[in-house]
């Protein structure tokens, strides 16, 4: 209780610093959203200054701006015409992200570990192929690869399904790198375990191939993954941002790159306030979940 | 020692290559022809020409140098700015966990995510895509630097020199620049070139780096995106270039680190 109870706290006061960080940072540019390149009436210019409260100290705007966090969602974007708050716009955004790459993860993942399972069974030359390729995987970033895709979806016969150039492709370019990453270490691991003593141990009490393999090599082979999941997922939520933009997916990445050119102050900190909270909690939780499971 | 000639070679015939086309062609570049607009590419223009009739090969080459020499010089921000860092937290006394916190806080935040937060804070040029870089950069440097620093202290190598009468200045100068920092710094700074090639061509692909008329090979790939299965050569060259020179990156770190005995030390990784 007093560790969630710390956990809690930690995770405040490091949200408000992130967000004062932002905050400060943006307000620290020369001009605002008020100024474009037809100058506003003053009169306007003021009446929105003081509905946005532009016209206060920014030490004020800034206690104004986490005030509103309750009643009105850090408040409305300044150039969306959204009937929603900046915080829920950016919840919206941010779900659609956040399920498609936990999805593109998940099974990803799954895939990796399955893959890595067959492979012991796979002819030399199948087994060679999947590691080039995974090593490929690897090495190939995540906008060079969506932007091949983007070739190849747009040569691509008319007659092909939606489905392919809206979930496949893109989900194969920001999927291929943790698929490879968790194929070559588990792959690599069960490798390395089937040297070891105590598997002979076992092959030699006459275990049969599955038991064998389930309880003496896939186990020990999976437990590297566990220092991996997080940064892998942290690149896949990152690359997120590259395979929405160039397949022109809904998500945050379009919000956000949208509110930095339009200087929508609410918007742009109501989302990098969404993305980092989530990164913090994510990152507190899975310490926790490896501290219970390798005490 | 025929690989390390090879390797010069060809990291001797892309600089001369890259400098002479650059200013060869800037000229070329600013000529507007738009009787000769979206041709193919032929001998006469060998990339093909643009919207506006430009040589297309001069674009290009004009957006590989303006995205090296931001790498180049983000690098040495990143490098610079990490030192002052680390040496600011090695003389903090009571206080070093305030930096060690804020390091914390900034290292587990996707790189991409802090170029974002500093792209908002910085209007448009080459300024807000250096700055980006570094901002996204520097804790990796200030991490490698105080730690150095730290195995080097606490190193009986440290005390022994000391012993035999090195002054301070000495300590920090020969033996700990030459057998500490200098043959890992190698390995950093040829590792993290890729990685700071792609934050750059992803801030210019996604609109939040560089702007006409200056361009990124990233801002050419977001422009001509639309243009992709109508007029292909506009797509297709700057995703060639970028490419090529990332693998030429990768290439040169790995290399690095093979020759300095690093040969498992991955190739870092951004989006």
């Amino acid at each position: 209780m007093r560790k969630v109870f710390l956990g809690l706290v930690q995770f405040i006061v490091l949200f408000t610093v992130l967000v004062f960080v932002v905050f400060i940072l943006v307000h620290l540019v020369p001009g605002g959203p008020l100024d474009r390149e037809v100058a506003l009436d003053p009169q306007l210019k003021h009446a929105l200054g003081e509905k946005y409260h532009y016209n206060k100290g920014i030490l004020h705007q800034f206690f104004l701006f986490i005030l509103s966090f309750k009643e009105e969602g850090f408040g409305y974007g300044t150039a969306t015409q959204s009937p929603f708050s900046a915080l829920e716009l950016s919840w919206r955004s941010f779900s659609n992200s956040l399920y498609f790459s936990g999805a593109v993860f998940l099974i990803s993942v799954m895939l990796g570990i399955l893959w890595s399972g067959l492979s012991l069974s796979f002819p030399r030359l199948v087994v060679r192929a999947f590691l080039f390729l995974s090593e490929w995987g690897n090495a190939c970033p995540v906008l060079v690869l969506s932007l091949v895709c983007l070739c190849a979806l747009a040569w691509a016969p008319s007659k092909v399904p939606e489905f392919f150039g809206k979930e496949l492709l893109p989900a194969f370019a920001l999927g291929l790198r943790p698929w490879s990453v968790v194929f070559q270490v588990v792959y690599r691991s069960q490798l390395e375990s089937q040297k070891l003593p105590y598997f002979f141990y076992a092959q030699a009490k006459g275990l049969s191939p599955v038991r064998l393999y389930f309880r003496h090599l896939f186990l020990n082979s999976v437990l590297p993954l566990l220092d991996l999941i997080p940064v892998l997922f942290q690149n896949v939520m990152a690359g997120a941002f590259v395979v929405e933009s160039v397949f022109n997916k809904p998500g945050i990445a379009r919000l956000l790159v949208g509110s930095i050119l339009n200087r929508d102050y609410p918007l742009f900190v109501a989302c990098i306030g969404l993305y980092g909270g989530f990164f913090i909690l994510f990152q507190s939780s899975m310490k926790r979940l490896k501290s219970y499971l390798m005490p | 020692m025929r690989k390390k000639i090879c390797f010069f070679l060809v990291l001797l015939t892309a600089v001369l290559f890259l400098f002479t086309a650059y200013s060869m062609i800037w000229k070329m570049n600013s000529l507007i022809y738009l009787e000769s607009r979206l041709q193919g590419p032929s001998w006469h223009a060998w990339f093909g020409t643009d919207f506006l009739g430009r040589d297309y090969f001069a674009r290009v080459t004009q957006a590989t140098v303006i995205t090296l020499g931001s790498v180049f010089i983000s690098f040495l921000g990143s490098t610079l700015f990490g030192a002052a860092y680390a040496w600011l937290w090695s003389h903090a006394g009571h206080f070093k966990f305030i930096f060690e916190q804020c390091l914390n806080f900034f290292i587990f935040f996707p790189q991409l995510i802090l170029a974002f937060i500093f792209s908002a804070g910085i209007e448009s040029g080459m300024m807000r895509v250096v700055g980006s870089l570094i901002f996204a950069h520097w804790m990796i440097f200030a991490q490698f630097f105080s730690t150095q620093q730290q195995v080097w202290l606490e190193s009986p190598l440290h005390e022994s020199a000391k012993n035999l009468g090195y002054s301070n200045f000495e300590l920090r100068g020969e033996v700990f620049w030459k057998m500490h920092l200098k043959p890992l710094f190698g390995i950093l700074l040829r590792t993290q070139w890729p990685s700071f090639l792609l934050t750059e061509s992803t801030l210019s692909f996604l609109g939040v780096g560089y702007a006409s008329p200056y361009v990124g090979l990233g801002s050419l790939l977001g422009e001509n995106g639309v243009a992709l299965r109508a007029h292909p050569h506009l797509f297709l060259f700057p995703l060639l270039s970028l490419f090529c020179l990332y693998g030429l990156l990768s290439w040169i770190s790995k290399k690095g680190t093979q020759s300095t005995g690093f040969s498992n030390l991955r190739k870092p990784w951004i989006a």
